[in-house]
């Protein structure tokens, strides 16, 4: 299984860390992960792709259906840590409205 | 005419042949370091993508044979990809990229975003896609 959840630091919260890629081979995980979180109850979810060095159109497509998921549940799903690859490939496919970035927690205020 | 091909990969398309394909990318950088990041990237991303789409649509009924020939040009990278999977029934003039809500459609408007050229042709019974990077130079 190539994506870890952590669930926290609030009540309904959740991140999912993909340590691989996030293709073909592995966006059913992902689209599993958030059915099974918003099942939990769980409104918000980050997905920290730190760990991705690759992220596909199918990959992009799994992250969609994870954000129609918790949008539909009433939450909203954000992405930390692209990489510039998945960055340059959000701005191709016109999905950085949609698929939104978040900065890590351990961010300072800018 | 573009000589003898710097790398061949030759496999079914089993579970695993995206990440054998990445790898066989990885190798070939390493020996190629001036081909700017920036074609790796595009090139690795855009093959993946065509790539993709041959397991999903050409080998939906089981594996089939999968060839991928990279040739390293003075100036940009071809790529050749030939499976034995069905056919494609395709307008690569008319793709598009789908709506933001969408959840497929993306691979091959991505791959012709990213690349100089892509082409496909059924020959003797067999998928020819042939994929041309943008140049070495920025």
């Amino acid at each position: 299984m190539s994506i870890r959840v952590s669930e926290g630091p609030l009540p309904g919260q959740a991140t999912l860390h993909v340590n691989a890629s996030l293709d073909l081979t592995s966006a059913a995980d992902l689209r599993a992960a958030v059915e099974a979180l918003v099942n939990d109850g769980v409104k918000h979810v980050t997905v920290d792709l730190t760990g991705a060095d690759v992220v596909d159109s199918t990959g992009l497509g799994a992250l969609i259906s994870a954000l129609k998921s918790v949008r539909k549940n009433g939450g909203d799903l954000r992405l930390v840590g692209p990489n510039r690859r998945v960055r340059m490939l959000l701005e191709l496919a016109k999905l950085t409205d949609l698929l939104k970035i978040a900065d890590p927690p351990d961010t300072p205020p800018g | 005419m573009t000589g003898s091909p710097t790398v061949v990969l030759r496999r079914d398309t089993g579970p695993d042949l995206l990440s054998e394909v990445r790898q066989t990318f990885r190798s070939l950088w390493e020996s190629h370091s001036t081909i700017p990041e920036a074609v790796r990237a595009e090139v690795m991303l855009a093959s993946g993508e065509v790539i993709a789409n041959i397991i999903e649509h050409a080998a939906v009924d089981g594996p089939v044979d999968f060839t991928m020939e990279v040739t390293v040009l003075p100036d940009e990278i071809e790529v050749k990809l030939v499976d034995s999977g069905r056919e494609f029934h395709l307008d690569l003039d008319a793709v598009t990229m789908p709506t933001e809500m969408a959840e497929r459609g993306r691979g091959l408007a991505i791959a012709l975003a990213l690349l100089k050229t892509l082409s496909y042709k059924r020959i003797g019974g067999l998928n020819h896609w042939t994929l041309r990077s943008g140049p070495f130079t920025e």
